[in-house]
């Protein structure tokens, strides 16, 4: 479960994606720019797709060490 | 015999155009390798196409491009190809590669193919929206599209999957690291993006069965 601190951490990363940017979450997610991302990270408490961005991103900055 | 491989393309959306266009390569690879590769695009990427073409057609390798579940691999229109519980006897003693979301879970764990590469999670993927008309020319999508797809070339190639599953895994992990020390070819926004779902693909993507097996 992600904790709102992550949350944090993860949305403020997404907010710097470039406007042009889209991310395909296959048929979950579908189809998404900057600001779906950004929604479904806010809601990762109860959001399925914003739940698996954050540990995506989380899990990430653990295997470099950035968290 | 000659050996041979079936590839389906769908083509309905986004992402399918993605994953379809930049696997047409594996085509290519195949036919260098002596290997005969039975292409299914588009709207023919039907259950009944594909079950016929199973049935009829000896190919030892099925490389699947599309979304897909924990249980089912689907076609064009998101129409379901293979069902766990339903019709996955059609890929016993196959080597398949399903580029697809989640697919590995269920499905490729508990069918009886010879070998099984594919995902356990969501397969995602980097667009830049500025090119989604023109999907090859999209670099922002190489990474990922290009560590995946490192799998179904090896394989194609004549490699074994235990093999091609370890190539894709450090192709994987070599764009991982050069993206992570220094690039110029992304800027930093994008790598903060681009980079944890890289990762995440790595660590989902999964193998079952024969490590040994080949085309």
């Amino acid at each position: 479960m992600a904790n709102p601190s992550e949350i944090e951490l993860v949305v403020a990363r997404l907010r710097a994606m470039p406007d042009n940017a889209l991310v395909s979450a296959g048929l979950g997610g579908g189809v998404m720019n900057r600001e779906t991302l950004i929604e479904h990270a806010k809601n990762a408490g109860k959001d399925e797709i914003g739940r698996k961005i954050v540990e995506a991103h989380m899990s990430y900055l653990r295997s470099v060490g950035r968290v | 015999m000659p050996k041979s491989m079936l590839i389906t393309l769908p083509n309905f959306d986004i992402t399918t155009s993605y994953v379809s266009a930049w696997s047409e390569e594996i085509i290519d690879v195949a036919e260098k390798n002596g290997v005969e590769a039975i292409p299914i695009r588009g709207n023919g990427v039907t259950k009944s196409h594909v079950t016929n073409d199973m049935e009829s057609k000896n190919t030892s390798f099925v490389a699947f491009n599309g979304h897909g579940s924990e249980t089912c691999i689907a076609g064009q229109n998101n129409e379901p190809l293979i069902t766990l519980g339903e019709n996955e006897r059609l890929l016993d003693s196959k080597i398949v590669h399903a580029l697809t979301c989640s697919s590995a879970s269920e499905l490729g764990r508990n069918c009886k193919a010879r070998a099984f590469i594919g995902y356990d999670g969501i397969f995602w993927l980097y667009m830049d929206g500025n090119k989604v008309s023109r999907p090859l020319s999209d670099a922002k999508a190489r990474p990922i599209l290009e560590s995946a797809l490192e799998a179904p070339k090896q394989i194609a190639k004549g490699e074994s999957s235990g093999s091609a599953f370890g190539k894709s895994q450090e192709a994987y992990r070599k764009f991982i690291e050069r993206m992570t020390l220094s690039s110029s070819e992304y800027t930093a926004e994008e790598l903060q993006v681009i980079l944890p779902f890289l990762h995440a693909n790595k660590s989902c993507q999964k193998i079952f069965g024969d490590m040994n097996a080949k085309i």
